[in-house]
């Protein structure tokens, strides 16, 4: 083996690989709000996203009545 | 007719100028023949009185036609801009203001803006209220990000990002979300509370639009907050309805 096989050059740690998130399964529902999913982040904290449940009266009020009128 | 484009129809689709150029014509036509007359070698006095008073009746019946088109073109161009859409969403800014009691929060402390449905895409239909970002007529894909998401299952949806939350965790789960590394790069990075409510049409699951809200404090759309936006979307469903499409 030559001097020069021995000696070993510092290589720089690789980058560890940004892992994908991962989705959780529905953690809450009430009567109001329903939580879908929660996306836990390779750090381990969570962006929770919840769906909001509407009261008929209010689905109905979230509603364009009007037809498009033909021009 | 739907929420307009942020793009103006062209101005020549408009009545004004035809109604000028109709008038414009007759009034040229009327000095033609008059001059005609004047120059002609069997002149009669009479005819030239007559064809005057023509041109007189032309110039003024032209003149009434371009201001009737004039109106009505003021009265259409109003409902082919979207920007009055931003009436609803000052109000809705300031009543969740008022709600939280913040006496005078800075820029973008809550965003509120809207997004039209168009084909596969959302149209971002007006600048932000709340802040001076701007994005009207900014475009995105319905398969990405949850204005997307929104569009395609009609839910009322909000999401929060954790307080201590990088921001290369936060793009990575954007990009996860269906935005692309770019469109990722460009969002605000200072957001922590989002929350989009979907404008629908009855009988059908076609959704209209969504307004979109996203705010710098972590957990901002709490139970009352999300109750109070939903109640002033209401509202600006109702005047969607009546300005765009009974008006």
């Amino acid at each position: 083996m030559t001097s020069a096989a021995r000696i070993s050059v510092p290589q720089a740690p690789a980058e560890a690989p940004v892992p994908a998130p991962t989705r959780e399964p529905v953690e809450r529902n009430d009567e109001r709000s329903r939580v879908v999913s929660r996306v836990i982040s390779p750090k381990g904290a969570r962006v929770r996203e919840t769906v909001v449940i509407l009261s008929e009266a209010a689905a109905r009020r979230l509603m364009i009545q009007g037809q498009i009128p033909p021009r | 007719m739907p929420i307009p484009s942020t793009t103006p129809p062209p101005g020549w689709s408009r009545e004004t100028p035809a109604a000028a150029v109709a008038g414009v014509a007759a009034v040229v036509a009327g000095t033609f023949a008059i001059a005609k007359e004047l120059t002609s070698a069997t002149r009669s006095t009479p005819q030239v009185y007559a064809l005057g008073i023509a041109l007189l009746g032309a110039l003024s019946l032209s003149t009434l036609a371009v201001a009737r088109a004039r109106r009505k073109d003021a009265k259409e161009a109003k409902q082919e801009t979207p920007d009055d859409l931003r009436g609803c969403l000052h109000v809705l800014h300031a009543a969740v203001r008022a709600y939280k009691s913040a006496e005078n929060p800075g820029d973008g402390w809550l965003r509120i803006t809207v997004h039209r449905l168009d084909g596969n895409t959302l149209e971002q239909s007006v600048g932000y209220v709340g802040s001076e970002d701007g994005g009207a007529g900014r475009r995105f894909s319905i398969n990405a990000g949850l204005i997307g998401r929104v569009a395609r299952v009609g839910q009322v949806r909000r999401v929060d990002r954790p307080a201590d939350m990088g921001l290369a965790e936060w793009l990575h789960y954007l990009v996860e979300d269906g935005l692309t590394q770019e469109a990722a790069e460009t969002t605000r990075r200072d957001r922590f509370a989002f929350l989009a409510v979907p404008i629908q049409s009855p009988g059908v699951t076609a959704v209209r639009a969504v307004v979109y809200l996203d705010a710098g404090t972590p957990d901002f759309f709490d139970d009352g907050t999300t109750a109070l936006v939903i109640a002033g979307t209401e509202g600006l469903a109702a005047w969607v309805d009546e300005h765009y499409y009974r008006g």
